[in-house]
């Protein structure tokens, strides 16, 4: 099942998942033919120029795709007369409609195919060069390559909406890099995961957890600022830093869900004692699932109705019946 | 220029003394727009050049008069604020099309800046466009003014090019489309646009006996688990040959943009000395435009730097105001004159000497920064070194003590004032050592800073009976309301107990009301010999019992001591 249109419009959704070929590049650009398909534009970021991106869904389904050459640019524009080819993993290319924003670098922007239009140049670079957002002016392709500093992100993601350039956003990026971007105002997190029969209790375990940890109430200062044992968190919450505080009985308050690196049951376990608070509270939007090697049916019973309920995309790789959605 | 570092550091002359006067409660709010205004603020400049600091006063001034004169228009005002916020810096060399980006967004907006400018104000910060042309050209490529792209307008080939790429994209598409169509006519499999899809094995291995044969489109089939295999459709040999067309036509485009970026680098590369004036027009734009915001917020005021004493009358020291006045306590500004180089303060306990340096060096850092004075005198000079020497929670240097810093300290400071025109504040000096030494120590110290009138050096001590000189003048804060303190302080020993239920904050509020912040000339002994009062009769004291007592001190142990210090006078 694809995922539908509505789910996405007019939101900063950010796309995450565990490790390489989670689905959530695939997811990501199902979401986008969904959102064009209802004729909106969308803009398109990255955390980094993933590495797990190369790794895809095996080497002959991900071929690499040579950019810049017909160009004939160098990586510094004009500094050389000849051409290089730099290898993209064919994951961080997206296609694009005219009006559709996104981020890249320099070098690569004059290798996109979609006639780019630059809108801004952000502060600090990449490895691969300055950090720009750019406008589609032509159907084509463009590299997407993302920020390594989760501030720029926030950043581009403030740009766009503030210059309403698109109102409608995909982030796709790891888990721990996003929630800066997250702290926007109408932004909802999407999970995608493969699972094989032999991963799915672990898997199913994860995304309870996910649930959880996203349904941590928000610190309010105008309410909570009374208990006078509120500790705020500014990095993480560690085991180590759990112990320190075992024996606390107020408010312990982290920035988001995901500065909370405690496995489930030192979770629970500290979970006993305080009240844990999160000063940005990030919407869930859905579980996007790919099965391998598992009935659907079969999932769905291990799993049960609280989570699969939450499943917005089920095998985005799958052609045949059960492709479509509400708009 | 003197430039403290963001991070206090010893090497840094000037950074003891910016952190010791809190300049940066203050400068934290002094808040440029453009890149250029930022890395001015980051650097903490403190101006020793006159003519600079002028300079910088006289386009304050300017800024006033223009938002003032446009106070009704506050929409003048806001374009003004816009289009600072929206100029990007300038790239240092002409790389690629960020940089030709760069360049249209930064004149476009600095366009708009003279525009929204009066004419008075265009002549005082020198604004001046030359490159009405250039941006013309620039504007042939964008959507608006602050987008950039490789237009077909700049190229009638990389049009005929473009028109080449659009066709040939269409058939692409459509090529694709009726791939699509036959492969889900022929099995069922709808790929919706995209790349690859899985579908179970026993059609998949349906498709791969028939995919490629007569009539039937090319697949590729691969596996993916025990279920399912991964396809991907295969372009056909007129899909092939468009996407050959394709890449032709994007390498024929790519050389034209090439061509077309060049001729805007030649053009740019002309005027590159005009925007170095831009540049250097919008930092002091922007400037003046901070600074402003300041001096309308605190009521900063020019200072006079063409005395040769230093005057003083009711400056405020800021981060001090805003405690009292969100503690809801009373805050005194400070009033001082000073006419010798060398001037030594002694007063009580908590008694506001050190507040008295603080906001000395806070009201010269203020003026030598530009940003002006919250105060309705400051008569004052430009000095070329500020410094602070005491405690400010600085790292010791290895093997140093707290009075080997001092030290350290005093002898790199007599090298700067041996040059003159340095301002100096010691907090306290040698109090971690005995007291004879001490007073001996200081008394040479002021002497010493008192011979040159270059300088101006102000200690504070609870030494006193360091020698008095000539060259040095000897103040002394008026500290506690005697009459009050003594009788909360009999109340306090009397009634012990209710004493020791106030909290240190409402103890230190106390002492407060009862603290009278004025510096006053230190009363010679024959002044004191002819027209004894309360205050001569104290002698020598810092208050330090009463301070003591009032803090909560042990009853007991402030009876013994009055008693004490009663029988070593008598």
């Amino acid at each position: 099942m694809l995922p539908g249109a509505r789910l996405f419009i007019d939101s900063v959704n950010l796309v995450t998942g565990p490790g390489a070929a989670s689905g959530k590049t695939t997811f990501t650009r199902n979401a986008i033919a969904a959102v064009h398909g209802q004729n909106r534009s969308v803009a398109v970021l990255a955390v980094g120029l993933e590495g797990d991106r190369a790794a895809g869904v095996g080497a002959g389904a991900l071929p690499g795709i040579a950019t810049g050459s017909s160009a004939g640019f160098s990586a510094r524009g004009f500094a050389g007369a000849g051409s290089i080819k730099n290898t993209l993993p064919a994951a961080s290319k997206f296609l694009f409609q005219p009006g559709d924003v996104f981020m890249t670098t320099s070098a690569y922007l004059e290798a996109a195919d979609c006639q780019p239009e630059i809108l801004d140049v952000l502060p600090g670079s990449s490895a691969l060069g300055r950090l720009a957002l750019a406008r589609a002016r032509r159907s084509g392709s463009a590299a997407l390559v993302g920020t390594e500093h989760n501030e720029y992100l926030a950043l581009a993601v403030s740009r766009i909406l503030e210059n309403q350039w698109a109102s409608t956003i995909f982030i796709d990026g790891a888990l721990n890099r996003i929630t800066q971007a997250a702290s926007v105002g109408n932004a909802q997190l999407f999970y995608c995961a493969r699972v094989s029969r032999s991963e799915c209790k672990s898997l199913i375990d994860k995304m309870r957890y996910l649930l959880e940890l996203l349904s941590l109430p928000l610190y309010r200062s105008d309410t909570d600022r009374g208990e006078d044992k509120a500790v705020f968190i500014d990095g993480a919450l560690t085991d180590s830093v759990a112990d320190r505080l075992c024996n606390i009985d107020g408010i312990v308050v982290v920035r988001d869900f995901s500065r909370i690196f405690l496995d489930p049951q030192a979770f629970r376990r500290f979970g006993g004692s305080a009240k844990i608070c999160v000063r940005n509270r990030v919407q869930f939007g859905g579980f996007s699932i790919i099965l391998r090697s598992i009935s659907k049916d079969e999932f769905e019973k291990l799993a049960g109705s609280e989570l699969t309920e939450k499943i917005v995309s089920w095998n985005t790789w799958e052609g045949g019946e059960n492709q479509n959605a509400e708009a | 220029m003197l430039k403290p570092e963001k991070s206090v550091s010893p090497a840094n002359e000037a950074s003891s003394a910016w952190t010791f006067a809190d300049m940066d409660a203050v400068w934290k709010e002094f808040k440029p727009l453009t890149p250029y205004g930022k890395d001015y603020a980051y650097s903490r400049a403190i101006h020793t050049d006159l003519s600079v600091l002028a300079e910088i006063y006289n386009d304050t001034e300017q800024m006033a008069k223009f938002h003032e004169s446009r106070a009704k228009t506050s929409s003048e005002q806001e374009k003004l604020t816009w289009h600072l916020s929206r100029i990007p810096r300038l790239p240092a060399s002409l790389d690629d099309s960020l940089d030709i980006f760069l360049i249209k967004k930064f004149l476009s907006n600095y366009r708009a800046l003279g525009e929204s400018l009066d004419e008075s104000s265009r002549q005082r910060f020198g604004f001046v466009f030359y490159s009405d042309a250039l941006l013309e050209e620039l504007n042939k490529g964008g959507s608006d003014s602050e987008t950039f792209f490789i237009a077909s307008s700049y190229d009638s080939e990389l049009e005929a090019v473009r028109i080449g790429i659009k066709e040939i994209s269409e058939k692409l598409a459509l090529n694709r489309k009726e791939n699509e169509e036959r492969i889900t006519r022929i099995w069922g499999v709808d790929f919706k646009n995209r790349e690859f899809l899985t579908v179970p094995a026993d059609l998949a291995m349906k498709i791969s006996a028939q995919a490629g044969q007569a009539g039937y489109p090319a697949i590729a089939v691969e596996s993916f688990d025990d279920s399912y295999c991964l396809i991907r459709p295969l372009p056909d040999e007129a899909a092939l040959e468009l996407q050959r067309q394709y890449a032709m036509l994007r390498e024929k485009e790519a050389i034209r943009e090439r061509a077309v970026l060049q001729r805007l680098f030649e053009k740019v590369g002309a005027e590159l000395d005009n925007f170095g004036i831009y540049a250097k027009v919008v930092e002091r734009l922007d400037l003046a435009r901070a600074r402003y915001l300041l001096k309308k917020k605190y009521g900063l005021q020019k200072p006079d730097f063409a005395a040769p004493i230093m005057d003083i009358g009711e400056g405020r020291f800021i981060p001090l105001e805003k405690e009292c006045i969100a503690g809801g306590r009373t805050y005194t500004p400070l009033t001082m004159r000073s006419e010798k180089p060398a001037v030594v303060l002694f007063g009580s306990n908590m008694g506001g000497k050190t507040i008295v340096l603080r906001t000395v060096l806070f009201l010269q850092l203020m003026a030598q920064t530009g940003l002006g004075v919250p105060a309705e005198v400051f008569k004052t000079r430009i000095y070329t070194s500020i410094r602070y020497v005491g405690d400010n929670g600085q790292d010791l240097h290895k093997g140093l003590s707290g009075f080997g810093m001092e030290i350290h300290a005093l002898t790199d400071i007599i090298e700067t004032a041996r040059r003159g025109s340095c301002l100096c504040a010691f907090d306290e000096f040698a109090h971690s050592t005995s007291s004879d030494e001490a007073e001996a120590l200081l008394s040479a110290v002021v002497a010493w800073f008192a011979r040159n009138s270059e300088n101006r050096v102000l200690f504070a001590t609870h030494f006193r009976q360091i020698v008095r000189i000539d060259g040095a003048e000897y103040y002394t804060m008026a500290g506690l309301d005697i009459e009050r303190a003594e009788k909360i302080v009999r109340d306090s020993l009397g009634t012990d107990s209710a004493g020791k239920e106030k909290n240190l904050i409402e103890r230190i509020r106390m002492i407060n009301e009862m603290m009278r912040y004025v510096v006053c000339p230190e009363r010679s002994r024959e002044q004191s010999a002819e027209t004894p009062s309360r205050e001569s009769e104290r002698g020598n004291s810092s208050d330090a019992l009463a301070v003591a007592s009032l803090l909560g001190l042990e009853p007991e142990i402030i009876q013994l001591a009055t008693k004490i210090l009663q029988e070593k006078h008598a």
